[in-house]
Protein backbone atom coordinates (compact mmCIF):
# COMPACT_ATOMS: atom_id res chain seq x y z
CA UNK A 1 0.00 0.00 0.00
CA UNK A 2 2.81 2.15 0.78
CA UNK A 3 4.52 1.53 -2.98
CA UNK A 4 1.70 2.28 -4.77
CA UNK A 5 2.10 5.88 -4.85
CA UNK A 6 5.43 5.97 -5.60
CA UNK A 7 5.18 6.09 -9.15
CA UNK A 8 2.62 8.59 -9.25
CA UNK A 9 4.90 10.61 -7.12
CA UNK A 10 7.77 10.24 -9.33
CA UNK A 11 5.98 11.09 -11.91
CA UNK A 12 4.74 14.22 -10.41
CA UNK A 13 8.14 15.37 -9.10
CA UNK A 14 9.71 14.25 -12.19
CA UNK A 15 7.01 16.62 -14.16
CA UNK A 16 7.55 19.42 -11.85
CA UNK A 17 11.22 18.84 -12.30
CA UNK A 18 10.61 18.72 -16.10
CA UNK A 19 8.99 21.58 -15.36
CA UNK A 20 11.30 23.60 -13.06
CA UNK A 21 13.69 22.76 -15.68
CA UNK A 22 11.87 23.82 -18.66
CA UNK A 23 11.25 27.34 -17.39
CA UNK A 24 14.59 27.55 -15.95
CA UNK A 25 15.59 26.79 -19.36
CA UNK A 26 13.52 29.17 -21.06
CA UNK A 27 14.87 31.86 -18.56
CA UNK A 28 18.25 30.88 -19.40
CA UNK A 29 17.65 31.03 -23.47
CA UNK A 30 15.67 34.73 -22.65
CA UNK A 31 18.52 36.07 -20.78
CA UNK A 32 20.76 34.88 -23.15
CA UNK A 33 18.98 36.20 -26.21
CA UNK A 34 18.76 39.59 -24.48
CA UNK A 35 22.52 39.52 -24.01
CA UNK A 36 22.75 38.59 -27.33
CA UNK A 37 20.60 41.43 -28.62
CA UNK A 38 22.25 43.55 -26.29
CA UNK A 39 26.10 42.37 -27.76
CA UNK A 40 24.92 42.52 -30.92
CA UNK A 41 23.53 46.18 -30.56
CA UNK A 42 26.80 46.93 -29.03
CA UNK A 43 28.76 45.23 -31.86
CA UNK A 44 26.39 47.54 -34.00
CA UNK A 45 26.97 50.40 -32.31
CA UNK A 46 30.26 50.14 -31.94
CA UNK A 47 30.82 49.83 -35.78
CA UNK A 48 28.65 52.91 -36.38
CA UNK A 49 30.68 54.55 -34.01
CA UNK A 50 33.96 53.38 -35.88
CA UNK A 51 32.16 53.99 -39.28
CA UNK A 52 30.85 57.61 -37.83
CA UNK A 53 34.68 58.24 -36.42
CA UNK A 54 36.23 57.79 -39.54
CA UNK A 55 34.09 60.17 -41.56
CA UNK A 56 33.75 63.10 -39.38
CA UNK A 57 37.56 62.86 -39.23
CA UNK A 58 37.82 63.15 -42.94
CA UNK A 59 35.06 65.31 -42.59
CA UNK A 60 37.51 67.64 -40.69
CA UNK A 61 40.31 67.18 -42.01
CA UNK A 62 39.63 66.07 -46.00
CA UNK A 63 36.30 67.26 -47.03
CA UNK A 64 35.91 70.72 -44.98
CA UNK A 65 39.38 72.31 -45.54
CA UNK A 66 39.09 71.10 -49.32
CA UNK A 67 35.58 72.87 -49.59
CA UNK A 68 36.81 75.27 -47.77
CA UNK A 69 39.82 76.36 -49.86
CA UNK A 70 37.95 75.62 -52.76
CA UNK A 71 35.41 78.77 -52.04
CA UNK A 72 39.02 80.16 -50.57
CA UNK A 73 40.18 80.45 -54.50
CA UNK A 74 37.14 81.10 -56.00
CA UNK A 75 36.72 84.36 -53.61
CA UNK A 76 40.60 85.08 -54.76
CA UNK A 77 39.73 84.93 -58.01
CA UNK A 78 36.47 87.39 -57.61
CA UNK A 79 38.12 89.64 -55.84
CA UNK A 80 41.45 89.92 -58.55
CA UNK A 81 38.82 90.16 -61.10
CA UNK A 82 37.83 93.50 -59.29
CA UNK A 83 40.24 94.86 -58.49
CA UNK A 84 41.60 94.28 -61.86
CA UNK A 85 37.82 95.86 -63.06
CA UNK A 86 39.03 98.62 -60.76
CA UNK A 87 42.07 99.25 -61.97
CA UNK A 88 41.17 99.20 -65.48
CA UNK A 89 38.12 101.74 -64.67
CA UNK A 90 39.88 104.18 -61.93
CA UNK A 91 43.49 103.59 -62.77
CA UNK A 92 44.24 103.98 -59.10
CA UNK A 93 47.36 101.61 -58.25
CA UNK A 94 46.09 100.57 -54.84
CA UNK A 95 44.29 98.09 -56.91
CA UNK A 96 46.79 96.27 -58.47
CA UNK A 97 48.22 95.99 -55.36
CA UNK A 98 45.10 94.22 -54.00
CA UNK A 99 44.72 92.44 -57.25
CA UNK A 100 48.11 90.88 -56.58
CA UNK A 101 47.36 90.60 -52.51
CA UNK A 102 44.17 88.12 -53.77
CA UNK A 103 46.46 86.04 -55.54
CA UNK A 104 49.65 85.63 -53.31
CA UNK A 105 47.11 86.06 -50.07
CA UNK A 106 44.37 84.29 -51.32
CA UNK A 107 44.23 81.61 -54.46
CA UNK A 108 48.34 80.79 -53.83
CA UNK A 109 48.04 79.30 -50.09
CA UNK A 110 44.71 77.86 -50.86
CA UNK A 111 45.20 75.69 -54.16
CA UNK A 112 48.41 74.97 -51.82
CA UNK A 113 46.25 73.34 -49.50
CA UNK A 114 43.89 71.58 -52.08
CA UNK A 115 47.59 70.39 -53.49
CA UNK A 116 48.12 68.48 -50.46
CA UNK A 117 44.70 67.39 -49.62
CA UNK A 118 45.19 66.05 -53.06
CA UNK A 119 46.93 63.17 -51.51
CA UNK A 120 43.64 62.08 -49.40
CA UNK A 121 40.91 62.52 -52.17
CA UNK A 122 39.13 58.85 -52.96
CA UNK A 123 37.39 60.17 -56.41
CA UNK A 124 40.09 60.21 -59.35
CA UNK A 125 38.18 62.69 -61.49
CA UNK A 126 38.91 65.22 -58.64
CA UNK A 127 42.78 64.93 -59.27
CA UNK A 128 42.32 65.78 -62.69
CA UNK A 129 39.74 68.51 -62.22
CA UNK A 130 42.45 69.66 -59.57
CA UNK A 131 45.06 69.76 -62.78
CA UNK A 132 42.58 71.78 -64.88
CA UNK A 133 41.98 74.17 -61.96
CA UNK A 134 45.99 74.29 -61.79
CA UNK A 135 46.41 75.21 -65.51
CA UNK A 136 43.29 77.37 -66.38
CA UNK A 137 44.19 79.88 -62.88
CA UNK A 138 48.18 80.30 -64.48
CA UNK A 139 46.55 81.22 -67.61
CA UNK A 140 44.32 83.60 -65.78
CA UNK A 141 47.06 84.90 -63.83
CA UNK A 142 48.88 85.38 -66.93
CA UNK A 143 46.07 87.26 -68.94
CA UNK A 144 45.18 89.44 -65.99
CA UNK A 145 48.85 90.72 -65.89
CA UNK A 146 48.90 91.87 -69.05
CA UNK A 147 45.12 93.48 -69.14
CA UNK A 148 46.43 95.25 -66.08
CA UNK A 149 49.80 96.20 -68.40
CA UNK A 150 47.42 97.37 -71.09
CA UNK A 151 44.91 99.04 -69.16
CA UNK A 152 46.24 102.22 -68.08
CA UNK A 153 48.39 102.95 -71.56
CA UNK A 154 47.91 104.99 -74.62
CA UNK A 155 48.17 101.01 -76.37
CA UNK A 156 44.60 100.08 -75.01
CA UNK A 157 43.12 102.67 -77.35
CA UNK A 158 45.41 101.81 -80.88
CA UNK A 159 42.38 104.29 -82.40
CA UNK A 160 44.09 107.30 -80.67
CA UNK A 161 47.42 106.74 -81.03
CA UNK A 162 46.99 106.26 -84.70
CA UNK A 163 45.64 109.29 -85.04
CA UNK A 164 47.67 111.09 -82.75
CA UNK A 165 50.84 109.54 -84.44
CA UNK A 166 50.11 109.14 -88.61
CA UNK A 167 46.94 110.54 -89.11
CA UNK A 168 47.96 113.90 -87.52
CA UNK A 169 50.97 113.74 -89.62
CA UNK A 170 49.29 113.28 -92.67
CA UNK A 171 46.62 115.67 -91.84
CA UNK A 172 49.40 118.07 -91.02
CA UNK A 173 50.57 117.59 -94.73
CA UNK A 174 47.48 117.68 -96.24
CA UNK A 175 46.13 121.40 -94.74
CA UNK A 176 49.57 122.56 -95.14
CA UNK A 177 48.69 121.89 -99.26
CA UNK A 178 45.22 122.77 -99.20
CA UNK A 179 45.75 126.29 -97.85
CA UNK A 180 48.36 127.88 -99.90
CA UNK A 181 46.37 126.30 -102.74
CA UNK A 182 43.12 128.12 -102.01
CA UNK A 183 45.02 131.33 -100.74
CA UNK A 184 47.01 131.58 -104.04
CA UNK A 185 43.81 130.84 -106.16
CA UNK A 186 42.13 134.09 -103.97
CA UNK A 187 45.23 136.12 -104.83
CA UNK A 188 44.67 136.34 -108.13
CA UNK A 189 43.84 139.08 -110.15
CA UNK A 190 39.86 139.06 -111.15
CA UNK A 191 40.66 138.08 -115.21
CA UNK A 192 42.87 135.36 -113.61
CA UNK A 193 40.13 134.08 -111.67
CA UNK A 194 38.67 130.56 -112.34
CA UNK A 195 35.21 130.47 -110.08
CA UNK A 196 34.55 126.59 -110.50
CA UNK A 197 38.14 125.81 -109.60
CA UNK A 198 38.73 128.37 -106.90
CA UNK A 199 34.85 126.62 -105.39
CA UNK A 200 36.37 123.59 -105.48
CA UNK A 201 39.46 124.11 -104.12
CA UNK A 202 38.20 126.29 -101.08
CA UNK A 203 35.02 123.19 -100.64
CA UNK A 204 37.77 120.56 -100.48
CA UNK A 205 39.26 122.39 -97.73
CA UNK A 206 36.07 123.20 -95.57
CA UNK A 207 34.73 119.21 -96.63
CA UNK A 208 38.65 118.10 -95.75
CA UNK A 209 38.72 120.00 -92.36
CA UNK A 210 35.10 118.30 -91.94
CA UNK A 211 36.73 115.12 -92.44
CA UNK A 212 39.26 115.38 -90.06
CA UNK A 213 37.33 116.54 -86.72
CA UNK A 214 34.94 113.96 -87.68
CA UNK A 215 37.11 111.18 -87.23
CA UNK A 216 38.87 112.92 -83.97
CA UNK A 217 35.51 113.34 -82.72
CA UNK A 218 34.59 109.19 -83.31
CA UNK A 219 38.17 108.39 -82.06
CA UNK A 220 36.68 110.38 -78.79
CA UNK A 221 33.56 109.52 -78.44
CA UNK A 222 32.39 106.78 -80.97
CA UNK A 223 29.14 108.31 -82.08
CA UNK A 224 27.91 107.03 -85.21
CA UNK A 225 26.80 110.19 -86.38
CA UNK A 226 30.58 111.06 -86.62
CA UNK A 227 31.48 107.76 -88.86
CA UNK A 228 28.44 109.41 -91.40
CA UNK A 229 29.61 112.61 -91.38
CA UNK A 230 33.26 111.23 -92.03
CA UNK A 231 31.78 109.07 -95.01
CA UNK A 232 29.77 111.63 -96.24
CA UNK A 233 32.59 113.87 -95.78
CA UNK A 234 35.23 111.97 -97.56
CA UNK A 235 33.40 111.33 -100.12
CA UNK A 236 32.58 115.27 -101.20
CA UNK A 237 36.34 115.52 -100.59
CA UNK A 238 37.24 112.97 -103.32
CA UNK A 239 34.72 114.36 -105.64
CA UNK A 240 36.24 117.83 -105.37
CA UNK A 241 39.67 116.19 -106.08
CA UNK A 242 38.31 115.13 -109.14
CA UNK A 243 36.57 118.34 -109.83
CA UNK A 244 39.59 120.29 -109.34
CA UNK A 245 42.15 117.37 -111.55
CA UNK A 246 39.30 118.27 -114.27
CA UNK A 247 40.64 121.93 -114.37
CA UNK A 248 43.88 121.09 -113.38
CA UNK A 249 45.18 123.34 -116.74
CA UNK A 250 43.98 125.98 -114.81
CA UNK A 251 46.32 125.63 -111.71
CA UNK A 252 49.42 127.70 -111.91
CA UNK A 253 52.86 126.08 -112.01
CA UNK A 254 53.35 127.14 -107.97
CA UNK A 255 49.77 125.20 -107.30
CA UNK A 256 50.84 122.73 -109.46
CA UNK A 257 53.70 121.71 -107.63
CA UNK A 258 52.12 121.65 -103.85
CA UNK A 259 49.23 119.28 -105.65
CA UNK A 260 52.16 117.04 -106.32
CA UNK A 261 54.17 117.02 -103.69
CA UNK A 262 50.97 116.52 -100.90
CA UNK A 263 49.33 113.21 -101.95
CA UNK A 264 45.74 112.88 -102.14
CA UNK A 265 44.24 111.19 -99.14
CA UNK A 266 44.20 107.44 -99.29
CA UNK A 267 40.92 106.29 -97.86
CA UNK A 268 42.51 103.22 -96.22
CA UNK A 269 44.90 105.35 -93.94
CA UNK A 270 41.92 108.16 -93.54
CA UNK A 271 39.56 105.63 -92.09
CA UNK A 272 42.34 103.06 -90.27
CA UNK A 273 41.37 104.22 -87.00
CA UNK A 274 37.90 103.10 -87.48
CA UNK A 275 39.55 99.51 -88.24
CA UNK A 276 41.34 99.85 -84.92
CA UNK A 277 38.28 100.42 -83.21
CA UNK A 278 37.38 97.01 -81.82
CA UNK A 279 34.50 95.64 -80.07
CA UNK A 280 37.14 93.92 -77.73
CA UNK A 281 38.21 97.28 -76.44
CA UNK A 282 36.44 97.56 -73.80
CA UNK A 283 39.13 99.15 -71.31
CA UNK B 1 58.18 89.37 -71.86
CA UNK B 2 55.61 87.62 -73.53
CA UNK B 3 57.96 85.24 -75.55
CA UNK B 4 59.69 83.72 -72.00
CA UNK B 5 56.28 83.57 -70.56
CA UNK B 6 55.40 81.43 -73.51
CA UNK B 7 58.96 79.54 -73.04
CA UNK B 8 57.97 78.72 -69.07
CA UNK B 9 54.56 77.64 -69.48
CA UNK B 10 55.95 73.77 -70.45
CA UNK B 11 56.99 73.91 -66.90
CA UNK B 12 54.39 72.94 -64.21
CA UNK B 13 54.86 75.69 -61.15
CA UNK B 14 57.00 78.19 -62.83
CA UNK B 15 55.76 81.91 -62.74
CA UNK B 16 55.09 82.97 -65.83
CA UNK B 17 55.10 86.61 -65.00
CA UNK B 18 57.21 87.20 -61.90
CA UNK B 19 56.40 89.82 -59.61
CA UNK B 20 57.79 93.28 -60.52
CA UNK B 21 60.65 94.26 -58.62
CA UNK B 22 60.43 97.64 -56.70
CA UNK B 23 60.59 101.14 -58.88
CA UNK B 24 63.87 102.39 -57.89
CA UNK B 25 64.06 105.84 -59.82
CA UNK B 26 67.17 107.57 -60.95
CA UNK B 27 68.50 105.15 -63.43
CA UNK B 28 70.13 105.63 -66.22
CA UNK B 29 70.06 104.32 -69.81
CA UNK B 30 73.28 102.57 -68.81
CA UNK B 31 71.86 100.97 -66.21
CA UNK B 32 69.46 99.60 -68.24
CA UNK B 33 72.04 98.00 -70.77
CA UNK B 34 73.89 96.84 -68.29
CA UNK B 35 70.49 94.75 -66.45
CA UNK B 36 69.98 93.72 -70.73
CA UNK B 37 73.52 92.26 -70.98
CA UNK B 38 73.31 90.50 -68.08
CA UNK B 39 69.47 88.98 -69.77
CA UNK B 40 71.26 88.23 -72.82
CA UNK B 41 74.40 86.44 -71.21
CA UNK B 42 71.54 84.63 -69.21
CA UNK B 43 70.08 83.21 -72.08
CA UNK B 44 72.93 82.34 -73.89
CA UNK B 45 73.41 79.44 -71.33
CA UNK B 46 69.47 78.52 -71.76
CA UNK B 47 70.01 78.40 -75.58
CA UNK B 48 73.61 76.66 -74.89
CA UNK B 49 72.10 74.18 -72.65
CA UNK B 50 68.70 73.85 -75.07
CA UNK B 51 71.94 72.87 -77.48
CA UNK B 52 71.23 76.33 -79.59
CA UNK B 53 73.61 78.81 -80.96
CA UNK B 54 73.53 82.52 -80.28
CA UNK B 55 75.55 85.45 -81.28
CA UNK B 56 78.19 86.73 -79.45
CA UNK B 57 78.11 90.16 -77.50
CA UNK B 58 81.12 91.70 -76.70
CA UNK B 59 80.53 95.46 -75.43
CA UNK B 60 83.79 97.74 -74.20
CA UNK B 61 82.85 97.79 -70.41
CA UNK B 62 83.71 101.72 -70.62
CA UNK B 63 81.07 102.41 -72.86
CA UNK B 64 78.35 100.99 -70.73
CA UNK B 65 77.99 104.27 -68.81
CA UNK B 66 77.34 106.30 -71.53
CA UNK B 67 75.24 103.74 -73.51
CA UNK B 68 72.09 106.01 -75.03
CA UNK B 69 68.75 104.71 -75.45
CA UNK B 70 69.38 103.58 -78.98
CA UNK B 71 72.10 101.01 -77.76
CA UNK B 72 69.35 100.19 -74.97
CA UNK B 73 66.76 99.63 -78.15
CA UNK B 74 69.42 97.34 -80.00
CA UNK B 75 70.58 95.08 -77.33
CA UNK B 76 66.53 94.98 -76.28
CA UNK B 77 66.41 93.97 -80.07
CA UNK B 78 68.40 91.66 -79.61
CA UNK B 79 67.44 89.67 -76.86
CA UNK B 80 63.79 89.82 -78.61
CA UNK B 81 65.34 88.43 -81.67
CA UNK B 82 67.01 85.70 -79.93
CA UNK B 83 64.04 84.49 -77.64
CA UNK B 84 61.98 84.47 -80.53
CA UNK B 85 64.35 82.08 -81.94
CA UNK B 86 63.86 80.03 -78.98
CA UNK B 87 60.46 80.48 -79.09
CA UNK B 88 59.99 78.96 -82.34
CA UNK B 89 61.77 75.68 -81.27
CA UNK B 90 58.98 75.48 -79.06
CA UNK B 91 56.91 72.49 -80.64
CA UNK B 92 53.05 73.34 -80.48
CA UNK B 93 53.94 77.41 -78.66
CA UNK B 94 51.33 79.31 -78.80
CA UNK B 95 52.14 83.19 -80.14
CA UNK B 96 53.27 86.08 -77.66
CA UNK B 97 50.97 88.69 -76.97
CA UNK B 98 50.21 91.70 -79.21
CA UNK B 99 52.60 94.16 -78.79
CA UNK B 100 51.00 97.61 -77.79
CA UNK B 101 52.52 101.27 -77.36
CA UNK B 102 53.21 101.92 -73.48
CA UNK B 103 53.87 105.53 -73.93
CA UNK B 104 56.99 107.25 -73.06
CA UNK B 105 59.01 105.86 -70.16
CA UNK B 106 61.76 106.54 -68.15
CA UNK B 107 65.22 104.77 -68.29
CA UNK B 108 64.12 103.55 -64.60
CA UNK B 109 60.48 102.39 -65.98
CA UNK B 110 62.57 100.17 -68.32
CA UNK B 111 64.82 99.02 -65.58
CA UNK B 112 62.38 97.81 -63.46
CA UNK B 113 60.54 96.00 -66.34
CA UNK B 114 63.94 94.24 -67.40
CA UNK B 115 63.89 93.37 -63.90
CA UNK B 116 60.78 90.91 -64.42
CA UNK B 117 62.88 89.33 -67.98
CA UNK B 118 65.41 88.58 -65.55
CA UNK B 119 63.93 87.16 -62.92
CA UNK B 120 61.84 84.60 -66.27
CA UNK B 121 65.24 83.60 -67.53
CA UNK B 122 66.54 82.64 -64.08
CA UNK B 123 63.43 80.34 -63.49
CA UNK B 124 63.73 79.18 -67.30
CA UNK B 125 67.80 78.45 -66.75
CA UNK B 126 66.91 76.87 -63.71
CA UNK B 127 63.96 74.41 -65.29
CA UNK B 128 66.15 73.94 -68.42
CA UNK B 129 69.47 73.19 -66.51
CA UNK B 130 67.37 70.58 -64.34
CA UNK B 131 65.58 69.09 -67.47
CA UNK B 132 69.07 68.22 -68.88
CA UNK B 133 70.33 66.88 -65.98
CA UNK B 134 67.82 64.39 -66.55
CA UNK B 135 67.96 64.08 -69.65
CA UNK B 136 71.97 63.41 -68.83
CA UNK B 137 71.30 60.14 -65.80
Amino acid sequence: MTSAPKPALDRQNRTAAVGTGSLRTKLLWSHLWVAAIGLLMLLVTLLVSVWMRGHSQRLATVRRPTVQNSMLVQIGVQQSLASLRGWMVLGEPKFKSERRQAWAGKIAPAMAQLESLSAHWTDPANGRRLVDLRVALIKLKEAQWWVEDVAQTPGNEPARVMFNGDIRKIHRNLAAAITPLVAIGQGRSAEDQHPSLQEALHALQVDYLRCHWALGAYVDQRAPSDRSIFDAAIKAAYGHVRAITAECEFLDREQHELSAARPAPRPNATAAPFAAIRPSQAF
Amino acid sequence: MGYTAQLLKPYPGAELIPEEPVFDPGKTPGDVYRRLLGCFEKLREIAAASGEEMLELEVDVALIDVAEPSDVYDVASLIVAELAHLHAQLPGGEPPREIYYVGRKFPADVYQRVGILEQQLVQLDKYVGSQQQVSGE
